[in-house]
């Protein structure tokens, strides 16, 4: 069956192509862009398509009222561009009915030297970015991951026009709390962790800015290509009953709830938006980037996943999908003081307490989960990360851990 | 006779990370009548990318072919167009023409 679908579907999919992928499918124009190996757009098409559903993302939930205050995590990514540049445009629409009504402030923060590039190369992405910023019509803050461990009288964002990355007075940076960042990124042993660990600074460092200037939203620039890719790999990690709250439209596991108006977009589409419409993201390397598809499991999914889209094109919607299906976790439930997420209700059945007697059983020990009975305080998963981090102190691990992690209670 | 195939080659969304963080490269392809088969007669996307793979790749290669194809998470655009309506592997190249090389992948 498989040597079938290898030497068939293939040429099947070669054939259609060039014959019937000529013209627009509006408006018969020339060609500029096809998506799902099947709808071709021209230029002027792919915009009205990319702002329609940009505007109908966010529309349809009916969350964003007129003057609402957003707060736009900004990477410099192309997800998190493209997002600004439809904002942007948005904001200036001069068709009332088409218009965006929020009141959106940026907000990037300045991520660390993960890859070991070159002083050169960071300094000139960082200079993109700030440019980026500044050609903006809309109000910039910048702050910078190590604020996560700032010292707590001192300030954890600055304005845009308050930023000199060589200014060592600079309130967003702080030697001391980033090597302390630095020493808990390596006493994890694996990139994963790593990831995941980045991942959870970064959600709860934009958290409390966003709550710091009394936002009523975070929009983040969330593919859905990417949300498929973190889907899988938070299954593997056993993440699976969070899978809802944390990939929705709406994540209201925290103080500030976020939105993701490009959960509808395919990394595709969000590039042929930046070509469209001029935008240069800056892509900041990552702890994988410079290494092999195995490096972590996140970099394993995607490359899976990209693997599959090149045969079958309709994986990632597949999966995005079948994650909308997901029933939501009982919110009446315990919630995992580090990511926020409601733990597996107490069941004498779950994935987790089979694991739990299994370890207890092999290793025959008495009780060695921090996942147990009513002190049930971190989701599987979580308690994986916190026993990774390695900790020289007599104090139980996971307290000191938690106790370490937790940023404001 | 022998001649020359002038075209521009950029990399973006950190493919360029791979070619010495060039972003923009400008290429003169040799092409050959077909007498003595040293160069191709005529270049296709495919030629070009094994020509990128052997004389400009500065980092790992599997980060940028896979087989004889581009990684897959890696979109090609000539002239501003996507490489799909073109024919992908098999487009002939033309002289002037731009090809864009991006990476949709995390992190590039």
């Amino acid at each position: 069956m498989c040597s079938n679908l290898d030497t068939d579907i293939p040429v099947a999919l070669s054939k259609i192509k060039l014959d019937q992928l000529q013209f627009c499918k509006r408006c018969q124009g020339k060609p500029f862009v096809v998506i799902q190996r099947k709808d071709v757009f021209c230029r002027d098409c792919f915009y009205e398509y990319g702002s329609h559903k940009f505007r109908s993302t966010i529309g349809k939930t009916r969350k964003v009222k007129p003057g609402d205050r957003i707060l736009v995590a900004f990477s410099g990514g192309a997800g998190s561009s493209a997002m600004l540049d439809m904002i942007e445009d948005g904001l200036n629409k001069s068709a009332n009915h088409k218009k965006l009504m929020f009141s959106p402030t940026i907000l990037y923060i300045r991520e660390l030297n993960y890859a070991n590039e070159s002083d050169a190369i960071i300094t000139q992405k960082t200079h993109k970015i700030v440019e980026r910023l500044k050609k903006s019509c809309l109000s910039s803050m910048i702050s910078s991951m190590e604020m996560i461990y700032q010292d707590k009288e001192k300030p954890t964002f600055v304005d845009l026009g308050d930023f000199d990355p060589l200014d060592k007075d600079c309130p967003i940076i702080n030697d001391k709390a980033q090597s302390k960042f630095w020493s808990k990124i390596n006493s994890l042993s694996t990139d994963t962790s790593k990831e995941d660990f980045l991942r959870i600074s970064r959600q709860q460092l934009i958290q409390k800015v966003a709550t710091a200037g009394n936002f009523k939203y975070i929009f983040v620039g969330n593919t859905c290509t990417k949300t498929a890719i973190q889907m899988l790999t938070d299954l593997a990690q056993g993440k699976g009953s969070q899978i809802t709250s944390e990939h929705s439209f709406t994540d209201s596991r925290f103080n500030v709830e976020i939105l993701k108006p490009m959960r509808e977009f395919i990394k595709k589409e969000v590039l042929f938006w930046n070509i469209l419409r001029g935008t240069e993201p800056v892509e900041w390397s990552t702890i994988t980037t410079f290494k092999s598809n195995k490096a972590s499991l996140m970099k394993l999914t995607e490359s899976y996943i990209n693997g599959l889209e090149h045969d079958f094109p309709a994986t990632v919607y597949t999966i995005f999908k079948t994650g909308n299906k997901l029933k939501f976790p009982d919110p009446n439930g315990v919630i995992c003081k580090l990511c926020k997420s409601v733990i597996d209700p107490e069941q004498r059945c779950s994935a987790s307490n089979a694991l739990q007697l299994s370890h207890q059983l092999s290793k025959n020990l008495d009780d060695v989960f921090i996942n147990d009975g009513s002190d049930r305080i971190l989701c599987y998963s979580c308690n994986n990360l916190v026993n990774e981090i390695k900790i020289d102190s007599t104090v139980s691990p996971q307290k000191l851990g938690i106790a370490d992690y937790l940023l404001y209670d | 006779m022998s001649n020359h195939l002038n075209i521009i080659v950029e990399f973006k969304g950190g493919m360029e990370l791979l070619f010495d963080n060039v972003t923009k490269k400008e290429l003169s392809l040799p092409v050959n009548s077909g007498e003595d088969g040293s160069a191709p007669v005529e270049w296709t996307i495919k030629d070009l990318i094994n020509h990128l793979k052997e004389k400009h790749l500065k980092e790992r290669p599997e980060l940028f072919v896979n087989d004889d194809s581009i990684r897959p998470g890696v979109l090609i655009l000539v002239n501003d167009v996507d490489w799909e309506i073109l024919g992908e592997n098999e487009y002939k190249l033309a002289d002037g023409d731009k090809v864009l090389f991006i990476s949709t992948l995390h992190g590039g």
